[in-house]
């Protein structure tokens, strides 16, 4: 073999050599890896955490290595009564038109204990708290009600929602089955980041909800100065540190990326990016993106 | 020439793949190291000796017939307190310290002719003000400089009572006589307000017609009697000065914070602190963990609840100084702003911090300021300063003490039962009435009863503020 022939073969050999090497740095950037040092370390860390907690990962770690911004919300401002005409028709099933002098819908309205407005109006009856927390709980129980799977639930909450404007852009997130019935959960979005601050509840018995919680949020936009967020690895170790959890073993079921905050009686707010670790026994943790602090 | 060119890559290539191969073995250091922000002690005010934000509550000078009284604030004060702090570093030599009863020190001030007590209220660590040796450890209540003609004894009283003898200062002793003399009386343990004062006091607090409201015109002294039966016990040592104290309304001036350096000081950086908009104008910063509120008024309060539930085992004069570097941390140091209360709880050490002018403290709601200490941070801290402007009234006398006390049993008069009170202190301070018009200090008597709590009165119209 010629000297100019090896040169052209070694030329190629490391030509690809290095691309495979830059591609795998920038694999291990987009998980939050650190270097095979790091990462071996991080991850026998991991484990060795996630059993002492009593932990399991049911789903990959997500992704990390990008640079968000705070979120910007405002409440969501409405008219309790506003709410009341528009679920009216939802819950009534379109069987009972919305009824001109307002009928049979006959709105009480009053503060009770927790300081929280109260309106009742049919078989049911509205909380809203100062907050903007919205509440609405059927206050007499139905008639016997027709048994419906998961998926069912769903589909009817999904037209439920449909018919509601101002519940139409919520986004379907995870459902539970408790004594109550079937809980659905859905949540909000911007700009294609889950809003987990905004939210609606619905627990579905039948074929009208028996209950729901709803705080819905208007984003404003992203705050000027973006940061790095801290890689998934990270906010693991940082949930199981402040976890206190219960002694059976339990699985992560999900961990995802969005923003989060609570309830705030204010005008306007700022809401950080938050790991969601959801437990398969129902808890969601949320640890805060920046400052790996668990939200609460 | 192409194979010049075939070298000079290939050897490009065998760099850059070194290169990499380093950066995928080793990497960039773990984001949960390599992001720890810097904490950066941008002071407001440089931190200050502790022996410029605490010290005496007052300075009293007792003469064989006289008595003088200084309190923070005042010029006098400032240079005699100069001197005592002073002396107590330089001159004291506490390896001649000897233990003495209380008795013993009591006889030996009766005696002496001049003696100089520099009150403390809060108790200070005795670290706090001198190099005292590790076996002298005390929390200072007192100290009294005793002169007679050929030597000067230092009594350091706190738990126990230790005495310095110290040679060569009688020359001194000039240098401690005040040139401005306030002439103070100590009220007796026992306090009876006489029949015929009571008549003046009458005249002066209900017929006067300075009063509305709560004292009505119709009362007659007779309705007053049960002032003449009470007898009131005086518990601590209260001094009364001897002559008229001249006052008037004096306006005050919020501090003005710098909001960004302030939100800086308490987080990492200002990027960790989400800012929340409230609907009372309040704006509140926080990161999950803590969280700080500044109201449209300006009150400044801060949280971490995380630090207030440690189990704190740090030391009096640790949390002392920590407080007063804290202080300049989070808004800095205003002029004549002392020590005025201590006290040790739960999550670690309590210290409340106040403005003084001419002698006076400046009393109401939320003013100064209020720390939560504990050896893992300031779980708690409430801000509200105002610096002092000019008189904005006439210059008034107070009105006399005794018709203070008048004033405020008759107001408090449903909660008194039986025919004793005590009388835990009463002294002249300025006032900050509550509400949004708050822009001025009032001059008034702050009369604390056991039985009652608390009365601020008008110094001038004796009327509840």
């Amino acid at each position: 073999m010629d000297l100019s022939r090896a040169k052209t073969v070694l030329i190629c050999t490391f030509l690809i050599l290095n691309v495979f090497l830059y591609y795998q740095i920038l694999q291990d950037e987009g998980r939050g890896n650190t270097g095979l040092f790091g990462r071996k370390e991080e991850m026998s860390r991991l484990e060795s955490a996630l059993q002492e907690a009593g932990l399991f990962l049911e789903t990959p770690l997500p992704r990390g290595g990008i640079r968000l911004a705070y979120l910007v919300v405002e409440p969501w401002r409405f008219q309790p009564e506003e709410i009341i005409f528009t679920l009216w028709g939802a819950l009534q099933n379109g069987e009972k038109a919305f009824p001109a002098g307002h009928g049979e819908l006959n709105i009480f309205h009053s503060n009770n204990e927790d300081n929280l407005a109260e309106y009742h109006f049919g078989e049911y009856k509205l909380l809203v708290s100062k907050e903007g927390l919205v509440t609405l709980k059927r206050t007499r129980d139905a008639k016997l009600q027709q048994v419906y799977s998961l998926e069912e639930s769903e589909q009817i909450a999904q037209e439920f929602n449909g018919k509601v404007s101002f519940l139409s852009n919520f986004i379907y997130d995870y459902s539970q089955k408790k004594e109550k019935g079937i809980v659905l959960n859905y949540r909000q979005e911007y700009e294609g980041f889950p809003l987990y601050a905004g939210y609606l509840q619905l627990f579905m018995k039948g074929e009208t909800p028996t209950e729901f919680y709803l705080y819905r949020l208007e984003p404003v936009g992203f705050a000027e100065q973006k940061r790095e967020i801290i890689p998934p690895s990270t906010a693991l170790l940082r949930f199981i540190e402040a976890y206190t959890g219960n002694k059976e073993k339990t699985g992560i079921v999900e961990f995802s990326l969005g923003f989060y905050s609570h309830e705030y009686d204010a005008e306007r707010w700022e809401i950080p990016p938050v790991w969601r670790i959801r437990l398969d026994d129902g808890e969601v943790y949320y640890i805060n993106a920046f400052t790996g602090i668990l939200e609460q | 020439m192409l194979e010049k060119l075939k070298s000079l890559l290939l050897i490009c290539l065998i760099l850059l793949s070194m290169v990499l191969t380093y950066q995928l073995w080793f990497g960039r250091p773990p984001l949960e190291k390599g992001t720890v922000p810097r904490y950066e002690y941008a002071y407001f005010t440089p931190p200050p000796l502790l022996s410029e934000v605490v010290q005496p509550s007052e300075i009293i000078f007792l003469g064989q017939e006289d008595i003088y009284l200084f309190h923070r604030g005042e010029k006098e004060y400032l240079g005699l307190w100069g001197k005592g702090l002073q002396l107590l570093t330089e001159r004291l030599e506490f390896e001649n310290a000897k233990r003495v009863s209380k008795e013993s020190k009591d006889d030996w001030l009766k005696t002496a002719p001049l003696t100089l007590v520099y009150n403390f209220n809060p108790p200070v660590p005795l670290e706090c003000m001198a190099r005292a040796p590790a076996n002298l450890h005390m929390d200072l209540e007192r100290i009294m400089f005793s002169w007679d003609e050929e030597h000067l004894d230092v009594f350091l009283e706190g738990e126990e009572i230790v005495c310095i003898p110290v040679k060569g200062v009688t020359d001194l002793q000039e240098d401690f006589f005040p040139v401005e003399k306030k002439p103070y009386m100590l009220l007796p343990s026992l306090l009876v307000l006489d029949v015929p004062g009571n008549v003046k006091i009458f005249e002066n607090t209900v017929r006067t017609g300075d009063f509305h409201g709560d004292i009505k015109m119709e009362q007659s002294p007779g309705d007053l009697d049960f002032l003449l039966n009470l007898k009131i016990n005086v518990t601590a040592d209260i001094y009364i000065p001897l002559e008229d104290i001249w006052a008037a309304e004096v306006s005050l001036r919020k501090e003005d914070l710098q909001r960004e350096q302030l939100v800086r000081a308490f987080f990492l950086d200002l990027s960790m602190a989400r800012r929340i908009e409230e609907r009372d104008g309040a704006l509140y910063f926080t990161n999950g963990e803590k969280g700080l509120r500044i109201y449209p008024s300006g009150l400044l309060e801060y949280t971490a609840p995380r630090l207030e539930r440690t189990q704190s085992t740090m030391s009096y004069s640790a949390a002392l100084q920590k407080s007063a570097e804290s202080q300049s941390l989070y808004g800095g140091w205003l002029p004549n702003t002392y020590l005025y209360e201590a006290k040790k709880v739960e999550g670690g050490y309590r210290f409340l911090w106040r403005s003084f002018q001419d002698g006076f403290v400046l009393e109401g709601e939320n003013t100064g300021s209020e720390m939560l200490i504990n050896e893992q941070g300031v779980s708690f801290y409430r801000r509200f300063f105002y610096t002092f402007g000019e008189e904005i009234s006439e210059r008034r006398p107070f009105r006399p003490y005794k018709e203070a006390i008048a004033r405020a049993l008759v107001l408090k008069k449903e909660q008194l039962k039986g025919e004793k009170v005590t009388l835990l202190s009463l002294k002249p301070v300025y006032y900050l009435p509550g509400g949004k018009k708050t822009e001025k200090a009032i001059p008034a008597w702050s009369v604390n009863f056991a039985e009652t709590g608390v009365v601020y009165l008008h110094w001038h119209t004796l009327e509840p503020l």
